[in-house]
């Protein structure tokens, strides 16, 4: 089979080349719809990705795709793990995964990492949620209070 | 890394509204209404109602909600107050206090609605709602015809977010007093409208249609009975007949059954009469709706040698065990039977056979407010509720928020006992208790 062997080059926003198996690269939605809609041995930019994020993506694209051509003896359950491996990283990396998937279109690595933060942020407290995502308080403390007051019962410290 | 390119990560994505609600999707519903006082564009993600839709969808498993936790309310006992039996982590149910009323009877738990009747002093109904105590949404209902007659009146509720935003109450109205002829009206929240007297029906007196007792499972709303039973096609609109267990099991009277359903399946359990009567006959209804059949015979008995602490059968006519319900399994096939006894939740899983703890409050202590009225615990039958913690209440035109409404009187919280077979002198006791209180 020949187009197991073709290759596509990315270029990331640092200027890192990768040449990289087309079938771990079309894991991208994005990556797919440049290959097919430009000349075959041109560069493909992405742009707005690092190489050191690009590598992990990679990485984790290469697995998924051995894993289900049967080339890797990986069962669910401990794809299913290395997964979970694969997300243990400091929360900016984390972020960088997020904003990566969500530009390359691989749907489940956004899934992936979206849970996580999920499962990272649901116990916080709405203060540390404005510190995480920089976000600006634009309650008054009258409104805030009373956005509080009303959902009371979600507060409690034991939930989540 | 350099610090500030970290911080654009998190801030890119905080601003970025889709990359947001994908977060915010896959969060638990008390998280979210928690995250509702971060800024006012987190207010407005988290109360947008095809955001809501989408949460509830995500929270499906195999097109079917799980519930949260366990509502139990005491038989015969209206009350806005529950006692809550947490599935998976804490959480605290966010009760009915919300609503202005001390004789709170939940009539239906339907995927994240609840329709409730409210009472004044003198035990008439006064009030029908829908609302979801989740995010405190609430909505009177309206009738077209006046419940409020001699004629019974039953309300239920067809809701299932997984496949259609939208909701439809199901009204049955005797046509006369004491002349089994009932009409049928639905309320469609879609087009926010009443269809009055869609069909006309004559019940046989030996059919005893507990209209009050619905089901509402793969888009038929089922009533129990004791003889042939009556569904509703809510779609179709239209009615169709199945059969129902008898009463009856050899020469021994059937005492309480429990109807219900999980994962797309029909689920009846029944106690039948005896001193001492420790088994609970498990019946399933068979998918083409042919017939019912008895899918185990449980015996308490087994489950007293698993938990040892748990005292059944010690109380005559009262077995120590209630409030039984169905609920599916995670990425399993088939379903547990959830069950009240002796102040303990167990289950019986019939993935393999055994006996499971479900929430245990701990040496000594059992899950089950003792009620004045009752002598004992046991007395107390359980009438479990599934609470769907969701953030979705319907169509946002067909619920109103609670924060548009006017302030209501403060709840006056008492336990108020009223039995509504024998209408005896223990409701007035309790009510003049009440009054005092006041």
């Amino acid at each position: 089979m020949g187009s197991t062997s073709t290759k596509i080059k990315l270029r990331t926003s640092d200027q890192k080349v990768f040449e990289v198996e087309k079938a771990v690269a079309v894991q991208s939605q994005t990556i797919k719809y440049f290959y097919e809609n430009g000349s075959p041995d041109s560069v493909i930019h992405v742009h707005s990705v690092s190489g050191d994020i690009l590598s992990k993506i990679l990485d984790y694209c290469k697995k998924h795709v051995n894993s289900a051509a049967g080339k890797e003896d990986i069962s669910p359950e401990e794809l299913h793990e290395w997964d979970a491996n694969f997300v243990k990283v400091d929360q900016n990396t984390l972020f960088d995964l997020i904003l990566a998937a969500n530009f390359l279109k691989i749907e489940s690595l956004l899934d992936l990492t979206c849970q996580t933060v999920a499962n990272m942020i649901k116990g916080k407290r709405p203060e540390e949620i404005r510190t995480t995502f920089n976000i600006k308080n634009d309650y008054t403390i009258e409104a805030e209070e009373a956005v509080r007051r009303e959902n009371k019962w979600a507060f409690d410290m034991l939930g989540v | 890394m350099n610090p500030k390119l970290m911080i654009s990560s998190a801030e890119k994505i905080g601003n970025n509204r889709d990359l947001l609600a994908q977060i915010l999707l896959r969060l638990p519903a008390k998280s979210l209404i928690k995250f509702k006082c971060v800024s006012k564009q987190w207010l407005s993600l988290i109360s947008n109602p095809h955001f809501c839709l989408s949460h509830t969808r995500h929270q499906g498993h195999e097109g079917f909600l799980r519930p949260t936790a366990l509502l139990l309310k005491v038989e015969y006992v209206l009350s806005p107050e529950f006692d809550v039996v947490p599935f998976k982590h804490f959480s605290q149910v966010p009760f009915f206090h919300y609503i202005s009323t001390s004789y709170l009877n939940i009539l239906q738990s339907c995927n994240g609605l609840f329709v409730c009747e409210t009472q004044d002093d003198d035990n008439n109904v006064s009030e029908y709602f829908i609302c979801n105590p989740t995010t405190k949404q609430f909505k009177k209902l309206s009738f077209l015809q006046n419940p409020i007659k001699d004629g019974e009146f039953y309300v239920s509720l067809a809701f299932d977010p997984l496949q259609s935003p939208h909701y439809k109450i199901i009204v049955v109205r005797e046509v006369l007093e004491n002349s089994l002829i009932f009409e049928l009206d639905i309320y469609a929240s879609e087009s926010d409208s009443w269809k009055v007297a869609t069909t006309i029906f004559e019940t046989k007196e030996g059919d005893c249609i507990k209209f009050e007792d619905s089901v509402f499972c793969n888009g038929k709303l089922h009533w129990n009975s004791y003889g042939n039973q009556l569904y509703l096609d809510v779609e179709k609109e239209c009615l169709q007949m199945m059969p129902m267990p008898t009463p009856l099991r050899g020469n021994r009277l059937e005492i309480y059954r429990y109807f219900g359903e999980s994962g797309g399946r029909l689920y009846l359990a029944a106690t039948y009469h005896a001193y001492i009567d420790l088994d609970l006959y498990v019946h399933q209804m068979a998918s083409d709706y042919s017939h019912w059949f008895l899918k185990h015979r449980l015996n308490m008995g087994d489950a007293m040698e698993v938990f040892p602490e748990l005292n059944l059968g010690c109380h005559p006519f009262s077995s120590g065990f209630s409030g039984v319900s169905f609920v599916g399994s995670e990425r399993k096939e088939e379903v547990k039977v959830v069950i009240w006894a002796d102040g303990k939740i167990i289950c019986y899983d019939f993935n393999d056979g055994a006996w499971k703890m479900i929430h245990d409050p701990g040496p000594g202590l059992k899950i089950g407010t003792p009620i004045e009225y009752f002598n004992h615990l046991h007395e107390q039958r359980f009438i479990p509720y599934k609470y769907f913690e969701s953030v979705y209440g319907s169509d946002e035109a067909c619920l109103i928020d609670l924060d548009i409404m006017p302030r209501y009187r403060k709840v006056i919280l008492l336990e108020t006992i009223y039995n509504l077979i024998m209408g005896n002198n223990n409701s007035l006791k309790a009510r003049r208790t009440l009054n005092e209180v006041r």
